[in-house]
């Protein structure tokens, strides 16, 4: 009987070490494997001039274009720019980006004008890997869709990206 | 005999438990794992715009003279002050310049590169600058010149 309850107890003790060392190795994993994406840098289709409903875009590669009734001028203190993300995760994971629909996007210039943003496109495509250290990057651009007689002044507005791990 | 039932029962209990929280550890294990591995993440970015005042502004339209190739051709914009309407070159405009108003080029678009009736339809929108010369109240004018080349 003393030999039973000892063998019992050496289990437990077994037992009780594997959970340590599991939950040990799960804070580790997780740590090692922590995946986040952050922004470090915002879009901005930079500053134009409407005369009558247009579209503004700012690409991926930060090449900018117009339509319509949209002059982008290359002036003043808000440079167009596509937004910037860092990936980060476990070393040569596969992800993908997804960006928002259509026209879920509005800007606004605080006075009750807003103006709608589509077709984001992102630099990936399809899916992308991170690197040996665990990092990725991936720019974003946009379409901004200017009114025939959209207001001037600043416009502002957020939107989010989803990084999906694979 | 009786304390020997009940150490076996006591060390059944023992083994059966140990085996129950052994499955609950791996399910926890597991769990773990697929969370790490599958958790979408986000990442939220501001975006802006600037619109300037379209007003006052200059839009001019012109067609590109018939034996210009639309393709190869350049096409140069000047921007000129009514007193200097003669200058050439890419930027005659300036301040300094003896003239009543200045001007400053804010775009030229040209068209999608394809001829239209013989030429090319090219935009230019400017916006006249008043010079600290020029007597407030003074209509502005700005002269666009459309070079071909």
């Amino acid at each position: 009987m003393n030999l039973s309850l000892h063998l019992a107890c050496r289990g437990w003790a077994c037992l009780c070490l594997r959970i340590l060392c599991g939950l040990a190795a799960a804070s580790c994993c997780a740590h090692a494997a922590a995946q986040n994406v952050s922004n470090t840098g915002n879009l901005s289709f930079g500053t134009f001039v409407a005369t009558s409903a247009g579209t503004v875009a700012v690409r991926a590669d930060g090449s900018r274009g117009q339509s319509g009734g949209a002059f982008v001028l290359n002036q003043g203190s808000n440079t167009a720019a596509p937004a910037q993300f860092a990936v980060h995760g476990k070393a040569n994971t596969v992800y993908a980006v997804t960006l928002p629909a259509d026209n879920t996007v509005l800007m606004s210039d605080g006075a009750g004008h807003s103006m709608a943003v589509k077709s984001f496109t992102s630099n990936l495509s399809g899916t992308s890997i991170l690197s040996k250290n665990g990092n990725g990057q991936f720019s974003v651009g946009a379409t901004l869709v200017v009114g025939a007689s959209q207001a001037r002044g600043s416009y502002t507005g957020t939107f989010s990206v989803i990084v999906n791990y694979q | 005999m009786a304390f020997h039932g009940q150490g076996r029962k006591a060390n059944a209990a023992l083994r059966l438990s140990g085996f129950l929280l052994g499955l609950l550890l791996a399910a926890f294990e597991g769990l773990a794992l697929v969370q790490a591995r599958a958790a979408p993440v986000a990442a939220t970015a501001n975006v802006s715009a600037v619109i300037l005042a379209p007003d006052p502004v200059v839009s001019v339209v012109d067609t590109l003279p018939a034996g210009v190739n639309a393709s190869t051709g350049t096409v140069v914009v000047h921007v000129a002050t009514t007193s200097a309407q003669a200058s050439k070159g890419p930027d005659p405009v300036n301040a300094s310049e003896p003239a009543a108003v200045a001007a400053v080029m804010l775009s030229t678009k040209a068209g999608d590169g394809t001829l239209r009736d013989g030429g090319l339809t090219v935009a230019v929108t400017a916006a006249p600058r008043r010079t600290a010369s020029h007597a407030s109240g003074s209509p502005d004018t700005v002269n666009v010149l459309v070079e071909f080349n």
